[in-house]
């Protein structure tokens, strides 16, 4: 690695630290502040996603895109990058939400959100038939 | 299967007498009949209340042995008879008797698409598939159990395989509590969780299943209300039906395939905003479908139950009389216009969803009892976004 890419990657980890607490994704049960305003984010996704009309995902400003081209500093950013997918590296928060505009089942799924959440642990101690690869067996 | 819910339905077990002084149904004013599932009931009764009560008034009738006999009579042309139910403009239910040499129904209804009933390959000629309001569906236990969530796998061992599929606390033969394959709500999680609607572990009392089949979703609420082992009881219902009775059951937080954490239906167990519904959190949901014959063009040919179908679809316009919005919402069923989400089949693949006219705000505000969104009125604009039913909808 030389330094050009050195600094590129470490202005990069910047970013997206300060991007990450400014998107303030919280944990799987965390009650963030607006917890009390279910409403915005999908208030917010709705005027989004109008944008491109129905049926389209639309862009926000969590927009992988966005970041990669309108990011100064970062068009040579390729080889640093944790995952070969850059939209993973963006978009996938440390705590296990998706928080870009999601287009898959996935990203819906894992948005991030205010919502409450309980997660089922899935391990052979809770689930003592899954396959020691954690698969399902065929049904008897 | 078809031939079989057809002798069914000519043996006149459409719908339990609920021990009222029974009427002719053809002697009601005006009737629109349908028959279907369990789950869409209580939202037919507001409605068939509130139709009830006009000036000129018409009788929603409706019989629910299951959601697949909403297409049953337009696949094998068996007529419905037995009894079934309809509702005075106080909400109250009564009974009454279908003819005897049965009817062909004016529509069906279903929280899945006929097509996944088993021996139904494609809708009849004649029949338009006419979509409804969206609907949830909700595993439950009762509220003295301690569990709080449950997974995808969980819910194949479970129903795929019954006790022997070791979840604990749910091994316990006789408080697994599930349907038949004639049932949206089975058919549903079916989907969700990969297990064919004819593949679940149920059956009736003496079948020897170790899961029971309780034929109804209010049936379900009954069941896990008196289960013997509250904390060995799990079923699922309607999401509707589910919020109707938080008094006897809760609603476990469902974590699907892939997904890091388990959602309710709502923000939180104790709330009613259908946000992880409508913004795709929450897994378990589908669009109500409505059967009904239609004409050449495709349109429904009985004016009728064009009129009372149409509430749904949004071809008839919702009054003051007929407000079909607050019916909806006031059911816990969401309406199109409040959904940030969509699908084109059942349990399918998500996609962002922007309604041509939205009421997010409404819905969250009559739901919820409040809305974060600023209001609006004719001498009172939004500040941005558009004035819609009082709100500033974000378009």
């Amino acid at each position: 690695m030389d330094r050009s890419t050195f600094t590129r990657g470490l202005a990069l980890t910047l970013f997206l630290s300060i991007t990450a607490l400014a998107a303030g994704c919280p944990g799987p049960e965390e009650v963030p502040p607006d917890a009390a305003r279910p409403d915005r984010d999908a208030a917010v996704d709705a005027a989004i996603v109008a944008d491109s009309g129905p049926g389209d995902a639309g862009t926000d400003a969590f927009s992988p895109d966005a970041f990669t081209f309108d990011a100064p500093g970062l068009d040579a950013y390729t080889e640093d990058a944790p995952s070969s997918d850059p939209d993973a590296f963006v978009c996938d928060d440390p705590t296990g939400c998706y928080r870009c505009t999601p287009t898959t089942s996935e990203q819906f799924l894992d948005r991030c959100t205010s919502a409450s959440c309980e997660p089922f642990e899935n391990t052979r101690a809770r689930l003592p038939l899954l396959r020691e690869d954690g698969t399902l067996p065929p049904l008897p | 299967m078809g031939l079989v819910l057809g002798a069914v339905l000519a043996l006149g077990l459409a719908s339990p007498s609920t021990g009222h002084a029974q009427v002719d149904c053809n002697t009601l004013p005006r009737t629109v009949i349908g028959v279907g599932g369990s789950a869409s009931k209580p939202l037919l009764a507001r409605l068939g209340a509130t139709l009830a009560g006009l000036p000129d008034p018409t009788t929603l009738i409706y019989a629910s042995p299951g959601a697949c006999f909403g297409i049953t009579p337009y696949v094998d042309g068996t007529p419905i008879t037995g009894t079934a139910n309809y509702w005075l403009p106080d909400g109250t239910e009564q009974t009454c008797r279908l003819p005897t040499a049965g009817l062909t129904p004016d529509f069906g209804m279903m929280g899945t698409a006929a097509t996944l009933c088993s021996g139904v390959t494609a809708l009849p000629a004649g029949i338009g598939d006419f979509a409804g309001p969206v609907t949830g569906w909700s595993v439950l236990v009762p509220t003295e159990s301690s569990q709080t969530s449950i997974s995808a796998e969980a819910l194949y061992f479970i129903y795929g395989f019954g006790p022997s599929g070791g979840v604990s606390p749910w091994t316990e033969p006789g408080q697994i509590f599930g349907r038949n394959a004639t049932s949206a709500a089975l058919i549903a999680l079916g989907l969700a969780i990969g297990v064919p609607a004819d593949r679940f572990v149920c059956g009736l009392a003496g079948s020897g299943q170790p899961c029971l089949d309780v034929r109804s979703n209010g049936a379900m609420i009954t069941a896990l209300d008196t289960a013997t082992n509250p904390e060995a009881a799990i079923g699922f219902v309607s999401s509707e039906v589910a919020d109707a009775s938080r008094a006897a059951v809760r609603t476990l937080a469902y974590q699907h395939t892939d997904q890091s954490c388990g959602y309710w239906p709502d923000s939180s167990a104790t709330t009613f905003d259908k946000v992880n519904i409508r913004d795709g959190h929450y897994f378990l949901w589908s669009a109500y479908h409505f059967y009904v014959p239609v004409d050449g063009s495709g349109a429904i040919s009985d004016p009728d139950t064009r009129r009372v179908i149409g509430y749904f679809t949004g071809e008839t316009p919702a009054t003051a009389a007929v407000p079909i919005l607050d019916i909806t919402i006031d059911n816990g069923t969401i309406p199109e216009c409040a959904m940030q989400v969509w699908r084109d089949s059942d349990l399918g693949p998500l996609y962002s969803y922007a309604p041509t006219d939205p009421c997010t705000c409404y819905y969250e505000n009559r739901a919820t009892g409040s809305s974060a969104c600023a209001t609006c009125s004719d001498t009172s604009p939004c500040a941005s976004g558009t004035c819609r039913r009082g709100y500033c909808e974000a378009y």
